[in-house]
């Protein structure tokens, strides 16, 4: 049997070393797989989407009949491993039979829900215990923005993972939409104002800005600039992964990018609200709006 | 239609379905074919939350990069709206506000160039 082992920290940051997993799992010839969780300090949305979309993968290519996990030891890991619907997805898991979980936060989808993102909120408020009508406003609009983006521009074929996540005592909002479409580079590059951009790291450090979109023809792109600047309002921060690059945000202001030695098919976007009751929705002290 | 004022109730009119371009599309083509013969429009947002750019681009950007900030204000009242999809509604439409300003600057100066 072969077996992956996971770090204690499962995050976004160490996507490079995930990625090396992912392909280690996916070329393995075994028929048998462990994924070994147990070393898990804690899972982000980001760890239940990634988990989730590596299965799928697993059991859909390759040699694997059987998939089997080994859970958290952590008990707050195992707990988190519970609450966000790890174990509906991964464990004993068909993936003919495989559809929406309803009452967990993590999500696969092979057609657009704009409930979900409501639901998804709701979810996340009462994992806080409490949380200001401003932040669930934020969280809202990031789901349903980062959704259109993967089922209107990703031609994701596999469908579309989406997770949301509190820390009740840092008062801290994580959500997480992956697809395994065909990136950010390639959709720009249909616009061709933008079919010469030189890497993944510049297609993402564009996507964000205003009026950027791989649509030639139509006013477009204003979702993840207007998720940027909730984000940063927010006092949070936003990972993009496409390609070979992953860079990182705070809100508009872009922070770091690294090289992903692995290229990862499609897109992940990972953003996190500070949920402070001081927080209020606002944008900017534009002049004064029309409405 | 001259005088009349139409109401428009968003929740029966979208039945719901407020996040994508393609939903807000309708409710720009309502508007705007009635655009000349209506002269006020008042859109009752009670019971939506909105909580989507495409939405209110497609919507109501659009009409204002069309028509400018006098005329938009002019014919269209929105009433029932929370303070936060309000705020997302002022800042989307100022951007293309914004645009439609520097379009028409661009075309003042053609036009004083080509006198």
């Amino acid at each position: 049997m072969k077996e992956i082992v996971f770090p204690s920290h499962f995050r976004i940051s160490g996507l490079n070393s995930l990625l090396a997993k992912w392909e280690n799992a996916c070329s393995s010839p075994e028929r048998e797989m462990l994924l070994d969780l147990s070393k898990v300090y804690y899972f982000t949305p980001f760890a239940a989407c990634f988990l989730a979309a590596l299965a799928d993968e697993l059991m859909t290519c390759g040699q694997l009949q059987h998939l089997k996990v080994s859970s958290p030891k952590r008990k707050s890991a195992a707990n988190q491993f519970d609450y966000l619907g790890l174990p509906k997805y991964l464990i004993g898991r068909d993936r003919k039979k495989s559809q929406m979980v309803p009452t967990v936060p993590l999500q696969w989808l092979t057609q657009p829900n704009y409930d979900l993102p409501f639901r998804l909120a709701n979810l996340v408020a009462e994992s806080l215990s409490s949380i200001s009508k401003h932040n669930l406003y934020a969280i809202q609009l990031g789901l349903k923005e980062l959704l259109q983006n993967a089922f209107e521009h990703a031609e994701s074929e596999t469908g579309v993972y989406v997770c949301a996540g509190g820390i009740r005592t840092r008062r801290i909002v994580r959500i997480c939409v992956l697809d395994r479409g065909i990136g950010i580079r390639r959709h720009l590059a249909r616009n061709p104002k933008y079919e010469k951009i030189a890497n993944d790291e510049e297609a993402i450090r564009k996507c964000i800005k205003m009026d950027v979109s791989g649509d030639p023809d139509r006013l477009r792109g204003l979702g993840l600039y207007y998720l940027s600047r909730t984000v940063e309002n927010a006092d949070g921060e936003m990972w993009i992964a496409s390609g070979n690059a992953l860079s990182k945000f705070a809100g508009r202001q872009f922070i770091s990018s690294s090289p992903l030695q692995r290229s990862f098919s499609g897109t992940v976007v990972e953003v996190l609200f500070k949920a402070t009751k001081q927080y209020r929705f606002k944008l900017d002290d534009h002049e004064e709006g029309p409405f | 239609m001259k005088g009349i004022e139409i109401t428009i109730r968003l929740d029966e009119f979208v039945e719901s379905r407020v996040s994508t371009r393609e939903d807000g599309q309708p409710l720009r083509e309502y508007l705007t074919e009635r655009w000349k013969e209506a002269d006020k429009f008042t859109i009752d947002f009670e019971g939506l939350t909105i909580a989507s750019v495409s939405f209110i681009d497609e919507a109501f950007g659009k009409l204002a990069q069309l028509h400018g900030k006098r005329e938009l204000t002019r014919k269209i009242k929105v009433v029932n709206i929370s303070e936060q999809d309000r705020s997302l509604l002022n800042e989307v439409v100022m951007s293309r506000l914004r645009q439609f300003q520097s379009k028409a600057r661009a075309h003042r100066s053609v036009v004083a160039g080509s006198n």
